[in-house]
């Protein structure tokens, strides 16, 4: 799908009208976590190639958010292994434990805590 | 080193950004009245480009300039609605698709265009929509001290220049063919007529509604004879035989064909011809093709379609007679 151009962009917002349908929570904290991550200075968004929103700094990407809810951030392998322990997110979906890891976005309560995840992870150098 | 992204320390959680100064149920209002107006904008002029393009053969509603002119006037309208609600990446690939849904859902219901039709339609639509959408957002966010110039009523004097200009569709053909492990003797019985095919339909869009072959009565067995060929939900495309050469050719012109949405205005079939190709090895290769005018626009885009769903209909029949020969 990914070959295919927009078409896994589209399959991606097909997913998001789901959620909005059947989870309106989740897709606000959704929101919340693309609005606030789209005001940090130096930080640019557009579209990952898998479909959802590529959050860059220094034009490489550190995290994207999947019309699901479903986050993927870059943490380097060490912060990543931390913060598994830590039981705040899990191994990468498809990359499995490495440097990237996943976590599922799914309430507002949540939000603080994957914004500090994401901070840390546009923080490496 | 660690370059902060903000001047708080990693420990303190910053408040959550406010959604603008609408509130919810304001920000709701603003993002339905864009759709409606941007849909109801489209409508208007998609009529009157219509009425234009007819006169010249070309279908009513899916032609370039109404797949130009529709996501720039619809996402144009629209964009302008929500300039302040400071819509995420996010949000505008959402806000596009309901947008796209109204507008194909307004296809349907008022120019009734075929469901299938426009399912096909979409993935096009949805992404100019997005684009227009995503460009209006900015733009119409711009400063007003500073002049703003837009390439999008370009979009509209050439929407409008193809309806009047361009050349009216030209017909194609497309072929499929299989191998029968069966002399053409076996098969040829099976070309010229099949009873109703048993299989249920296993193509996704026959399942989602899109008519298929069921059947040809026997009798049409010289040229000059009428044949029919009997699809789902009783459609029924009435052939002349032209060509009658046993276990080598038949070919047909097809001299009326049903009045279906997902056809009207959009699809024309002209004929449709079996050759039967025997092999040194005793097996034979079944090549059907047919003939066609696709009045839809882009043409490159419909034709890949046409293509795709016609060679499913060819190939219902054709594995038929595969496996009615095969079981002989």
């Amino acid at each position: 799908m990914a070959r295919v151009p927009v078409l896994s962009l589209f399959a991606d917002t097909v997913a998001q009208a789901v959620i909005a349908v059947g989870d309106p929570g989740r897709l606000r904290a959704m929101r919340a976590v693309e609005r606030s991550v789209a005001t940090w200075p130096g930080v640019t968004c557009g579209f990952h190639r898998f479909g959802g929103v590529e959050f860059r700094r220094s034009g490489r990407e550190f995290s994207h958010l999947h019309g699901c809810g479903l986050l993927d951030v870059r943490l380097g392998v060490e912060a990543a292994a931390a913060a598994i322990r830590a039981g705040i997110c899990e191994p990468h979906h498809v990359l499995g434990v490495g440097a990237w890891v996943s976590v599922w976005v799914r309430s507002h309560t949540q939000v603080p805590e994957v914004l500090d995840l994401l901070r840390t992870a546009a923080q490496r150098d | 080193m660690v370059r902060p992204v903000d001047d708080k320390p990693a420990t303190q959680v910053p408040p959550l950004p406010p959604e603008g100064r609408n509130s919810p149920g304001r920000r709701l209002f603003i993002l339905v009245a864009g759709g409606v107006a941007g849909n109801l904008a489209a409508a208007a002029i998609v009529t009157a480009i219509s009425l234009r393009a007819r006169g010249r053969g070309l279908d009513a509603t899916l032609t370039l300039s109404n797949l130009a002119a529709i996501p720039v006037l619809t996402g144009g309208v629209a964009a302008w609605f929500w300039r302040r609600l400071g819509l995420t990446l996010g949000e505008q690939c959402l806000h596009s698709l309901w947008l796209m849904g109204l507008g194909l859902a307004g296809a349907a219901a008022v120019f009734h265009e075929g469901i299938l039709c426009l399912l096909m339609a979409a993935p096009f639509y949805w992404s100019l929509l997005l684009l227009v959408v995503m460009a209006g957002c900015r733009v119409f966010r711009g400063r007003r001290d500073r002049l703003q110039v837009s390439l999008i009523p370009l979009v509209m004097v050439a929407a409008w220049v193809e309806a009047r200009f361009a050349p009216l569709p030209a017909p194609a053909e497309f072929k499929d063919e299989i191998r029968i492990h069966a002399p053409p003797a076996a098969v040829w019985p099976h070309v010229v007529s099949f009873a109703p095919i048993p299989a249920p339909p296993d193509f996704w869009m026959f399942r989602l509604g899109l008519p298929y072959p069921v059947e040809t009565p026997p009798g049409a067995d010289a040229v000059g004879r009428e044949r029919l060929c009997i699809f789902s939900e009783n459609l029924v495309f009435r052939e002349r035989v032209t060509v009658f050469e046993p276990e080598r050719r038949l070919r047909f012109d097809i001299v009326q064909q049903p009045a279906h949405p997902e056809l009207l205005g959009h699809f024309d079939a002209h004929w449709g011809e079996f050759e039967l190709r025997p092999e040194p090895d005793g097996t034979t290769t079944l090549i059907g093709r047919s003939g066609y005018t696709l009045h839809t626009r882009p043409q490159w885009y419909f034709a890949l379609w046409t293509r795709y769903l016609g060679s499913a209909v060819h190939l219902r029949v054709m594995e038929n007679a595969r496996r009615l020969a095969e079981a002989r």
